[in-house]
């Protein structure tokens, strides 16, 4: 069988300073290359934990994360991260500047890095607005620019960890029609967290449910077959929409007690 | 863009003058109130002074006459830029140690334990009490007035560079580790410019300091500066020299603050990130 883009089995990872139970237990997960994955479950079931072993900020206590087939060993800059919020943004830095920070580690040429930063930010629909600072740009620009960033190093593995949670409905729509458009453009693998069911059918080829947390597992997944650009008010997105919202309900009840 | 030091900006406590931070708007010129309170002080301190011979409170008019005679002989500047060349140097040497420390106890846990032990106790101890040693280990030269400022100058740098390492994002570093960063990819991508606010504050405190410990440095062994004119002017009951001493070092350390101010504010006006407050 060819190497997964990700490969969790059997991981477990408890956050021993605080000496809980772990937060996730047993967890396998596989993503196929060029395959958009979303993580779907209630607050504190372990989607971010499973996304930042993936990453490599930390290690699984248990069982093996793989990508490509080969153990993950720390970050890099195959496995692309957007984080949640905008602090991982450099204020210091103008949007250009940052989303170069990639070329600019990797010493690319000066001139191919103008190119880099010409075509991104095209693509990210943000030409003219490559010299502001991140304070003078919206939400969602912010979140376009972090994307950018990641892009730039042309990562196999975009791993996003609610990356339009802050962002207005209005803004969110239009992030997400943009994110598959890009997605289909590059085709990376992705691990996408959320837990707005709506975002996760707009989005995956396959939705993937945890249960509520501690000691969180994948309890079921769902293949989404609506050709994209999708339609919200599909009746394919509409059915399952019901379907997985019966399930997260009953995992967010579970959560509760 | 607006400018930094507007209304609404968390710098405007840094980065603006004191008195011009009030609640809402000033419809005054922002020159009228330190004018306003040093006419009220000359008024109250005339009024106080009248009571007293020359020798124990002089009067304004004493002062302001000491003042102009001293401007006029030259003295005064002499003695002012001596003190100030002097609190330049061991600023600068206070600095140029404090800022290495500080990020060595940021970034190592085992470096700020060893140290720790030392910069909290220390940092207690008032450049006076240190005067004595002062002049055993480093004569009675310019070395040891140096050394008094800069280790009075030292902690507060320190402290503060320690703080800013300790509060950088935690998702800035993850950020440059997963785009293919070292570790001193991360040291100098986002350590170095998230610690350059603490530090100028720190510096800013530090300076401070600095000018605090002028007299204790030019208490012994010295024969220039405004230190040693308050000190030596007291022997001879200068009363009015004393007050023009002090005046001179009070106005000598606002304008180093505003130029200091003025010189940050240039450098980084971009690197200076917005959430940084006094």
């Amino acid at each position: 069988m060819a190497s997964a883009a990700a490969e969790f089995s059997g991981v477990s990872k408890a956050f021993t300073a605080r000496g809980d139970a772990p937060a996730i237990e047993n967890f396998d997960l596989r993503i196929e290359e060029g395959e958009f994955v979303c993580l779907l479950g209630p607050s504190g079931c372990g989607k971010t934990t499973a996304l930042t072993l993936l990453a490599g900020f930390d290690r699984p206590s248990s069982g093996s994360v793989l990508h490509r087939g080969r153990p993950v060993a720390g970050p890099a800059a195959d496995r692309g991260v957007v984080f949640q919020g905008d602090d991982s943004l450099m204020p210091w830095l103008t949007a250009t500047e940052n989303l170069l920070l990639g070329p600019r580690i990797r010493r690319v040429p000066l001139g191919e890095q103008r190119a880099i930063a010409e075509r991104l930010l095209a693509l990210v629909g943000l030409v003219g607005h490559g010299d502001k600072y991140p304070r003078e740009l919206s939400g969602g620009m912010k979140q376009r620019i972090q994307i950018a960033r990641v892009l730039a190093n042309e990562p196999d593995m975009l791993l996003m960890d609610e990356p339009f949670a802050a962002l207005d409905a209005q803004t969110r729509t239009h992030m997400q029609d943009e994110l598959v458009r890009i997605w289909s453009e590059a085709r990376p693998a992705v691990l996408f967290i959320t837990h707005d069911v709506h975002e996760a059918l707009i989005l995956a080829d396959r939705v993937v449910v945890m249960r509520a947390g501690p000691r969180s597992a994948v309890r079921t997944a769902f293949n989404v077959e609506a050709p994209r650009p999708r339609d919200r008010s599909d009746p394919r997105i509409a059915a399952a929409y019901g379907e997985i919202q019966r399930v997260m309900a009953e995992e967010f009840r579970r959560a509760r007690q | 863009m607006p400018a930094r030091a507007d209304a609404t900006s968390p710098w405007r406590s840094v980065l603006a003058p004191s008195w011009s931070l009030g609640r809402g708007a000033d419809p005054l010129p922002t020159f009228v109130w330190p004018v306003a309170s040093a006419v009220l002080l000359a008024a109250a301190w005339s009024l106080a002074a009248g009571r007293f011979d020359v020798t124990v409170f002089p009067s304004p008019l004493a002062v302001a006459r000491e003042a102009m005679r001293m401007a006029a002989d030259g003295t005064i500047w002499e003695h002012a830029g001596i003190s100030a060349a002097r609190l330049a140097a061991g600023f600068a040497i206070g600095g140029a140690v404090a800022v290495p420390v500080g990020l060595a106890m940021g970034l190592s846990p085992f470096f700020r334990r060893m140290m720790e032990p030392f910069t909290e106790f220390f940092r207690f101890i008032p450049a006076i009490a240190m005067v004595v040693f002062a002049l055993i280990w480093f004569g009675i030269g310019e070395a040891s007035k140096l050394f008094l400022i800069a280790y009075n100058a030292f902690f507060s740098i320190a402290m503060a560079t320690e703080m800013g390492v300790a509060r950088v994002e935690r998702s800035r570093i993850n950020a440059v580790l997963s785009l293919g960063g070292s570790r001193r990819d991360t040291a100098l991508l986002v350590v170095l410019p998230s610690v350059v606010p603490y530090i100028l504050q720190g510096m800013r405190i530090g300076m401070g300091r600095a000018f605090a410990t002028i007299v204790s440095a030019e208490i012994l062994a010295a024969n220039a500066g405004l230190g040693y004119l308050i000190y030596s002017a007291r022997e001879f009951s200068r009363m009015d020299t004393v007050v023009v001493a002090i005046v001179a070092l009070g106005l000598l350390g606002l304008a180093a603050d505003r130029a200091f101010v003025a010189i940050a504010r240039r450098l980084y006006r971009h690197t200076l990130p917005e959430e940084f407050g006094p």
